[in-house]
């Protein structure tokens, strides 16, 4: 049986204002999997992240973290086993140099010395940020600034983590590194990983399943290459599917039947697929 | 205006290239150049005569150069403040009591212009002087992480070392958001606007950036929580006193001793 790591409850969230963030939210992750959390602007994502990071408190229902009900005496070991990317890189990039940043949450779950030294050098490693450990944050670019929250939260030796919009303000290039870089570490530390997005060509390259989050409610979950075929509830929920799915959409729409299915979400699985059908066409005459 | 202020503010703010030269002070364990540099400040503020003020505010200058500093960027940056000090201090002539230099007559409206005023006012503007550019060659020629450092390496409250590091860390994202803001004004600025017009603006601008600053500051506060902030600041820093470090400490104290004897022995207290 695979374990639990995240068990959300029938969970409820008001905002102070009184807006209704979320509406009876039930997801479950096993140990690791790597998840999608789609949805809008506004959709709730980053409030559901908060709440399984116990940043936030539920208004109803309950959360279960690696087997510990989020309360304040499990809090902090939570925490130290969930690891935060926040949207803005800024928010998380708050000390001086960026070794006092990477340094912070090291020290704050009370390693000596030598292994705080030992797990920042080789999470900038993994990174691709060795010799910026004196760098001050506003001197990085957007993209090095991305590595470096992951390097500082990677060093926690999260069993979780979880990214809030990875890709937001990236250039391309750096959008490709983030994308080895995530699947690196998936394989390297068979982390579980949470990823919020609404970037449709993003998620299908870093994660399997996924929740699709529209107004505060979960609209339907399950594999990606379901959810993205459910176009309904895709329309529903302000999304689109890949570029590559709608591509192959209308192919098959040409064609006057589904060639294609299921419909490829990323270029590699297109590829495939086209070759398949080529070497078959090849066979035929 | 507000553009050219916040584009010359930037480039004062990002440049750190001073602290990354290997100059004289820039050698120097920051706990000894912190330390020389509170006793510097003491001194500026202990003197009271001229002739040792203008000593110190030479020693100054000499550390500078000597730190590869140009002069003219160091006498630009440290003169700003010292020039609306010495504006502050344009009344002491005449309400200063004592030996009169001359008499102003406006409109038989008779105004006294004394020496221990005019020495007052040339006294205060020195003393701020010193004060600032004893300040900023210390800002100059080290690095701000590594001032933080010294403040909890002498044992300053870790909340204010804290809120000091935060504030600097931020100073650069606000200055940033505010130029985006100003440059976007720009933008939709289609006719010239009145005195009015712009000062509404500009508290407009303000108010955004208040906000703004408040909402980054919760995100900033649970980014800290969440990697297991408890409210202590715990901190990885090792520094090392070298023979060097002790020589120009002892040189420090030699100087601040030799203008004090200047003071006391030669000149007296006017």
């Amino acid at each position: 049986m695979t374990e639990m790591v995240i068990n959300v409850n029938d969970v409820r969230y008001f905002y102070p204002d009184g807006f209704l963030a979320l509406d009876s939210v039930n997801v479950s992750i096993s140990k690791g999997e790597k998840v999608a959390i789609l949805g809008s602007n506004g959709a709730g994502k980053s409030t559901l992240l908060m709440l399984i990071n116990g940043l936030f408190k539920p208004s109803k229902g309950s959360i279960e973290v690696l087997g510990m009900p989020i309360n304040n005496e499990n809090l902090h070991k939570i925490r130290s086993r969930v690891g935060f990317v926040f949207q803005d890189s800024d928010d998380q990039l708050f000390c001086p140099t960026l070794w006092d940043d990477i340094t912070f949450g090291l020290l704050n779950m009370g390693l000596c010395n030598d292994e705080v030294i030992k797990r920042a050098k080789d999470a900038l490693k993994i990174v691709g940020l060795e010799g910026y450990e004196k760098k001050a944050p506003h001197h990085l670019s957007i993209g090095e600034k991305k590595k470096a929250t992951i390097a500082i939260v990677l060093a926690m030796d999260p069993d979780v983590l979880i990214l809030d919009e990875p890709t937001a303000n990236l250039d391309p290039k750096s959008r490709v590194e983030l994308i080895k870089l995530i699947n690196s570490l998936h394989n390297m530390r068979d982390i579980t990983l949470v990823i919020a997005s609404h970037d449709v060509d993003f998620i299908p390259m870093v994660t399997e399943r996924g929740y699709i989050l529209a107004k505060g409610k979960i609209l339907a979950e399950g594999y990606l290459e379901d959810l993205f075929s459910n176009f309904k509830v895709i329309d529903e929920a302000k999304l689109e599917p890949p570029t590559i799915t709608r591509l192959f959409k209308l192919l098959n729409r040409l064609v006057g039947k589904d060639v294609v299915q299921p419909l490829p979400l990323t270029i590699d699985k297109a590829l495939y697929e086209i070759r398949h059908h080529l070497a078959e066409a090849s066979k035929i005459i | 205006m507000l553009k050219t202020f916040l584009k010359i503010f930037r480039e004062i703010a990002y440049n750190e290239s001073y602290s990354s030269i290997d100059g004289f002070i820039q050698r120097i364990d920051p706990r000894v150049k912190f330390c020389s540099s509170l006793v510097f400040i003491l001194l500026a503020i202990m003197v009271k005569a001229i002739t040792p003020l203008i000593i110190l505010l030479c020693v100054i200058f000499g550390l500078s150069f000597s730190s590869k500093i140009s002069l003219k960027y160091f006498t630009l940056r440290t003169i700003l403040l010292p020039g609306f000090v010495a504006i502050i201090a344009l009344p002491l002539p005449f309400i200063t009591p004592g030996t009169t230099i001359t008499i102003i007559d406006y409109n038989e409206f008779l105004v006294n212009i004394t020496i221990e005023g005019v020495y007052k006012a040339v006294q205060f503007t020195l003393r701020v002087w010193a004060c600032v550019a004893t300040s900023i060659l210390l800002v100059l020629t080290t690095k701000f992480s590594s001032l933080v450092h010294v403040m909890e390496k002498i044992k300053i409250p870790k909340v204010f070392v804290m809120m000091l590091s935060v504030t600097h860390r931020f100073i650069f994202l606000f200055l940033n958001e505010s130029y985006r803001m100003v440059l976007a004004k720009e933008a939709r600025t289609v006719k010239k606007e009145s005195r009015l017009e712009s000062m509404k603006t500009l508290a407009n601008m303000i108010t955004t950036l208040f906000i703004r600053a408040y909402e980054r500051g919760e995100r900033v506060y649970l980014a800290m929580v969440a990697r297991g902030y408890k409210g202590h600041i715990k901190s990885l820093s090792k520094m090392k006193i070298s023979k060097n470090d002790i020589i120009f400490g002892s040189i420090i104290i030699l100087i601040s001793i030799t203008i004090l004897s200047i003071e006391y022995l030669y000149l007296g207290i006017v």
